[in-house]
């Protein structure tokens, strides 16, 4: 059946059938990131009005999205010297715009790429006290005092935690020495110095060397043994046989979360199957700080206490706020430093603003960003487990703010897709229409077009939005 | 007819660069702007219209020109005006949500 008003116009419509179909569908498409924007919006303008659920500021890095910007711009152009050459019957120019045009969409979804993952690998920890610490996780470690007894398969034994033993109490790691330090220092012993003495270890009450050669004859030892007593046939002991080391002398133990199938505070079992009883000490995070928000502690000091009453509990709520007790000394000096620099400026600049009651103050005085040290790392810093109250990376779970955009931006990734598909079919299945009807060709590239442009108009509303503002 | 289309087409190609060329302009401009915080202290309308003005300024060169608006048949602009109109209900009906909160405690909120 011939598709009818594919190149002439419809009398009634004055339009070819397609780019009805176009536009109609682009009218669904405003209504449906119409009401999406206008959620944003209504989140946005009140999401202060609960003043203990803040709005991430500045959670996106504008430079990404000024580019992705840059890039769809110039796209919509390339798309339509695409059409335009269609229409001027010059098919190897057409061939060239519309590759550039695809290959913009491309390099819009890889940014894109590289912006989620950042924030799926962000993490942000909530504090008893409401302030709150932004971070990557370098590490999570569970550590046990007093070793008391390693319970291993010895025909197959994974030996790998066994340097992860210390000699000694491990103690409790603190952040006085943090920020200055290198990697090596990620986990801090009490003697780490010591680990060139290996750790001693008895087997049945005897002196014995552990090593996986050892342990392996140990069981085959247990295995003839075994075969001598009883014919193998009527051997009905089918249970593993595993042997327990017992460590000589007070031994610590720190253990990468990541390894361990699950644990109480008397006893741990790894996933490689060992089973090790201590006391637990807690657990703790290694992190590179990345931004200290203290705007919760700060709105929690009431507003009806006399003015110099409200200014030293407003000190007092930051001094004594648990993100700058936990912090090292270097970022909790170099956030008091910034948030009286920010506090000067603010009663400059707005001196008939009451400062405390802003937002505004609040953001630029209680929030803060640590400075990079020269490698370009984030400060390092050691967060009990015990001190947090929720964490997340930064995903919906995190903030409705991540909610939205993901919402929002994912929608807009997931047109981009598309219009790969669509524009990519042109370009490497066109020829034969176009040799037997270039203008039926034209049209279809520049219904294509239309969507396309409706791609980059939602992205311009969406980047002053998103990023700015 | 061939030549005459040919150019009228480069004609259309200038315009399509130069639009092209003061949408760039106006996206630093946006970025620009977000420097300075307008109206009062923090986001409020006044920082929204600028920003989301600049935006639709923009929105309205891509919509005219690139999509061949500003000289289209009379069926489309009918459409339109239904879709406006059914969009700004829309975010009428998410904003009328102030008039009717749901009352809750807060996230996250631990306790004092």
């Amino acid at each position: 059946m011939e598709i009818p008003y594919t190149v002439r116009s419809r009398p009634d419509t004055g339009l070819y059938n397609a780019k009805m179909g176009i536009w109609l569908f682009l009218a669904s498409e405003v209504m449906l990131f119409g009401g999406l924007f206008s959620s944003y919006i209504f989140l946005r303008l009140k999401a202060h009005h609960d003043p203990e659920y803040f709005w991430p500021e500045n959670a996106l890095t504008v430079l990404p999205g000024f580019i992705n910007t840059i890039i769809l711009i110039a796209s919509s152009v390339t798309v339509l010297m695409a059409w335009a050459s269609l229409k001027m019957h010059k098919w190897r120019q057409f061939q060239f715009y519309m590759a550039t045009t695809i290959i913009c969409a491309i390099a819009f979804l890889c940014l894109k790429a590289y912006e989620y993952s950042g924030k799926f690998s962000h993490y942000g920890f909530l504090l008893e006290d409401g302030s709150r610490i932004e971070a990557h996780i370098h590490d999570q470690d569970t550590m046990y005092n007093g070793i008391t007894g390693i319970t291993v398969d010895p025909s197959d034994p994974d030996l790998s935690f066994l340097k992860n033993l210390k000699h000694g109490a491990i103690e409790a790691p603190t952040n006085h020495d943090a920020g200055q330090h290198g990697d090596d220092d990620h986990h801090p012993v009490a003697e780490s110095k010591d680990d060139a003495k290996p750790i001693e270890f008895t087997l049945d009450g005897e002196p014995f060397q552990v090593t996986a050669r050892a342990l392996r004859e140990h069981a085959k030892e247990h295995k003839e043994e075994l075969a001598k007593q009883e014919p193998a046939e009527e051997q009905e002991d089918k249970k593993k046989y595993v042997v327990t080391l017992v460590p000589v002398g007070e031994v610590g133990l720190d253990i990468p979360s990541k390894q361990i199938a699950s644990a109480n505070d008397g006893e741990v079992l790894l996933k490689s199957g060992a089973r090790i009883s201590g006391t637990r000490l807690g657990e703790f995070y290694e992190l590179a700080v990345d931004q200290v928000d203290l705007r919760v502690p700060v709105v929690r000091v009431s507003k009806d206490l006399p003015e110099a009453e409200r200014l030293a509990a407003l000190s007092d709520a930051v001094d004594n706020s648990r993100a700058l007790a936990l912090l090292p000394e270097k970022i909790a000096n170099e956030f008091n430093q910034n948030r009286e620099e920010q506090l000067q400026q603010f009663r400059e600049s707005y001196p008939e603003h009451d400062e405390h009651s802003q937002h505004e103050s609040l953001r630029l005085a209680y929030m803060m960003n640590p400075e990079k040290d020269e490698d370009g790392h984030y400060p390092h810093m050691t967060l009990p487990a015990s001190e947090v109250t929720f964490n997340s990376n930064l995903t919906p779970k995190y903030n409705t703010y991540y909610a939205i955009y993901f919402t929002l931006t994912g929608l807009h990734g997931l047109h981009v897709i598309g219009g790969i598909v669509v524009l990519g079919y042109f370009l490497f299945r066109g020829k034969k229409l176009y040799d037997t009807d270039p203008e039926r060709m034209a049209n279809r590239v520049e219904v294509g077009g239309l969507f396309w442009h409706f791609v980059d108009l939602v992205w311009i509303f969406l980047f002053p939005l998103m990023y700015l503002l | 007819m061939s030549d005459h289309d040919s150019h009228d087409y480069s004609s259309h190609i200038k315009t399509y660069f130069l639009i092209g060329g003061v949408l760039l302009i106006f996206t630093c401009v946006t970025w620009a702007i977000a420097f300075f915080d307008l109206g009062e202290p923090g986001i409020d309308i006044v920082d929204l219209v600028v920003g989301l003005g600049i935006a639709a300024f923009k929105a309205s060169l891509v919509a005219l020109i690139f999509m061949h608006l500003s000289n289209e048949k009379k069926i489309i602009y009918k459409f339109l005006v239904f879709t406006f109109a059914f969009a700004l209900a829309l975010a009428g009906l998410t904003l009328f949500a102030e008039l009717d909160p749901l009352t809750f405690d807060g996230f996250f909120k631990s306790k004092p």
